[in-house]
């Protein structure tokens, strides 16, 4: 909780009380009184300012760290159809039937059927190759014995694309979303040429019904944000920036070279994202209290909003309604690491993942090894699942690449513990996350369980 | 010297300086006890023209500027106070992990400090890798051992009875600590030292007991070549 020290109230009360010494001193000349009271006038005023900035600064090293942003939390979750209506704050995260065609744009796929599955990663790899090595599954479509198989469809996680475009241009450095179920989604095909697939009503999965959690016919996957065109222009061009009461958790300092700045009507949990931004150049700012953001850019940049993120905070009587709910956990350290040293670092940035709903823990019991990767280590998502594969400094796979040249092959083993279907998703969450922001080390995971 | 409240004392004499000069200082001495100070650089937003440097009034001008120097110091300390707790804190919920807390609390309140200290270092250095060896050298060395039969040796060299050796051939840091090694505070101060501050990646072997070094006829205590602290030698 943040200390909030009463600085008009300090600053009242010394200039009073030195007001009263100078009164009352020994000082016979009035011009040296009053120059005094000046004096001490002022300086009343630069301590209150001293105690302010001070309030100020442990304000945004240390409690704003607990992330006020309304980013900090993604809540996603398979919604049944029929509670849609009931969950205001919830909004579907892509509609994976659009396709798009050449002529005439995105397309709406009348005929597409969805399907999550609640198995092992692994395992749902195994079943959605059957494209590949023409696998059948028996499945009854409205009573009727057909044949199908699955193809992975990554229209969610390419929808992820959008959070991770407003954390660069918002600065944000927590891990942005947890949905397994965007990486356990797949495209029914079935193979027979007689059923209309735009009037199945419902589907009987038989032997692979233990596998499958839910299909498109009857479940939407939902988050708390709402994505939408945004294309008003700025409220004011050319605006000054104020040096205070800049959110601090939603700011990157922009460098003075930059001049061109341009004032934005934003709600506070409202993100815009703009086109053909590129952070280096470019730093997007909020006011406190207000609700309007700052856009700094330089000459060279032509910025244009062309997306609106409004994330909406839900409560408990709508989550309880799903079955269960992923939220990107992240429990940040007051001091942020900026690189990984020590044993003491490990623990210290572990540490944030520890004490989740998802029953996942990480050991303290950390293995760091030089020019060997250990076998049997959790495996990682294929390219177009993976969390990061839209950021341009990330690249999981070219890890050590972008590590610097001493801590080439320096891996860094994480024992994690507990047990759900979804355990090896948090893990592989835990380390993306870990492979993003600290490249020093190839982080890997297994398991500590027997 | 540069800030009014670096090397402070109580007894010192500021005058504020002429305009216009010294655009690079915020204080300099003017003689043993009395010192300038430029009041544009950080406290012109304060007085504007009202802080007067004629003579009638360099009584007051210097009193202004003790208090001045004073506030710094209690801003300063207060911060520092303020990120020791936190560490602190940090330390004893857990957020280091159990090792690290259990540890801790063994040290007494002049280690701890050390500890916090160097914390706070390393934090604001980013996490420069050389604190383990500074921390090491603060826990284990003998500081006024610089001289010997009349002859001052370079403190790089002598101001530690604790040393440490790199052995290229097997990649291996050696931590001669010159002290007892079945005393276990000793052992969880190097270990905790190491938690926090060495490089994780380094192989890092303290040596305990007290050894003597060099080589037998020289008189020069250092007879290995030395980076920065760490003698290098060779099988």
């Amino acid at each position: 909780m943040a200390y909030s020290p009463d600085i008009e109230k300090i600053r009242t009360d010394l200039e009073n009380e030195m007001e009263r010494l100078v009164r009352e001193s020994d000082v016979n000349s009035r011009e040296t009184k009053i120059l005094l009271e000046k004096l001490f006038g002022k300086l009343s005023e630069y301590n209150s300012e001293k105690i302010q900035r001070l309030h100020e600064e442990a304000e945004n090293q240390i409690f704003s760290r607990e992330y006020n942003t309304k980013f900090r939390r993604i809540y996603t979750a398979l919604a049944d159809n029929k509670i849609l209506d009931m969950i205001g704050n919830f909004f579907p995260v892509a509609d994976p039937s659009l396709k798009f065609d050449i002529d005439r744009g995105e397309v709406k796929q009348k005929d597409f059927i969805g399907v999550f599955f609640s198995c092992s990663y692994d395992e749902f790899i195994k079943y959605t190759d059957s494209g590949t090595y023409d696998r059948y599954y028996d499945i009854s479509v409205d009573g009727r014995d057909t044949k199908c198989s699955f193809r992975v469809n990554y229209s969610f996680t390419a929808a992820e694309k959008f959070l991770a475009m407003a954390a660069e241009q918002y600065g944000f450095d927590f891990p942005l979303i947890y949905s397994p179920f965007s990486r356990r989604f797949a495209e029914l095909i079935i193979h027979d040429d007689d059923i209309d697939k735009s009037k199945i009503k419902s589907i009987d999965y038989k032997s692979l019904s233990e596998v499958i959690e839910a299909d498109t016919l009857t479940h939407t996957l939902v988050w708390n944000v709402k994505i939408t065109e945004r294309t008003v222009p700025p409220l004011k061009d050319n605006a000054d920036l104020p040096q205070d009461s800049l959110v601090s958790c939603e700011r990157i300092i922009p460098s003075k070279e930059y001049v061109f700045k341009s004032i934005y009507k934003c709600q506070e949990n409202e993100y815009i994202i703009f086109d053909g931004i590129d952070a280096d150049n470019t730093a997007v700012t909020r006011r406190k209290g207000k609700n309007e953001i700052y856009v700094v850019y330089d000459a060279q940049q032509k910025i244009n909003p062309v997306r609106k993120l409004l994330i909406s905070e839900p409560d408990e009587t709508e989550l309880s309604k799903f079955g269960m709910s992923f939220v990107n956990y992240f429990s940040p350290c007051i001091f942020n690491k900026i690189r990984v040293n020590t044993c003491a670092d490990i623990l210290y940035v572990t540490g944030c993942f520890n004490n989740n709903p998802f029953g996942v823990s990480v050991s303290e019991d950390i293995t760091v090894l030089r020019d060997n990767i250990p076998e049997n280590t959790i495996s990682a998502y294929n390219q177009p699942h993976r969390y990061y594969k839209y950021l341009p400094f990330g690249n999981y796979t070219q890890n050590k690449h972008r590590g610097i040249p001493e801590s080439r092959g320096v891996c860094c083993v994480l024992k994690f513990s507990g047990y759900s279907i979804f355990a090896e998703d948090y893990a592989r969450y835990v380390l993306e996350y870990l492979n993003e922001k600290y490249p020093e080390f190839y982080w890997v995971g297994e398991w500590s369980r027997k | 010297m540069s800030y009014i409240w670096e090397n402070y004392s109580g007894s010192r004499k500021f005058a504020v300086s002429e305009k216009n000069v010294n655009f690079c200082y915020e204080t300099y001495p003017c003689d043993e006890n009395t010192y300038s100070v430029n009041t544009d650089i950080r406290f012109s937003d304060i007085f504007g023209d009202e802080l007067p440097s004629n003579e009638n009034s360099s009584e007051i001008c210097g009193l202004v500027i003790h208090y001045l120097a004073h506030t710094d110091i209690v801003c300063g300390a207060v911060s520092v106070s303020l990120c020791d707790n936190i560490y602190m804190c940090d330390i004893k919920n857990g957020k280091y992990g159990s090792e690290i807390r259990r540890r801790f609390e063994l040290l007494d309140n002049a280690d701890k400090n050390l500890f916090l200290r160097y914390m706070h270092k390393y934090h604001i250095s980013c996490g420069r890798k050389d604190y383990f060896d500074r921390v090491f050298f603060e826990m284990f060395g003998k500081k006024n051992n610089t001289f010997r039969e009349n002859v001052h040796y370079d403190p790089d060299y002598t101001e530690n009875s604790a040393e440490i050796y790199y052995q290229p051939s097997k990649d291996i840091y050696y931590y001669y600590c010159g002290a007892d090694g079945t005393d276990e505070y000793n052992t969880n101060r190097f270990e905790l030292a190491r938690m926090l501050f060495a490089d994780c990646t380094k192989n890092i072997i303290p040596v305990w007991g007290k050894f003597c070094f060099g080589i037998i006829g020289e008189n020069n205590h250092a007879a290995a070549p030395v980076v920065g602290r760490i003698k290098i030698i060779s099988e």
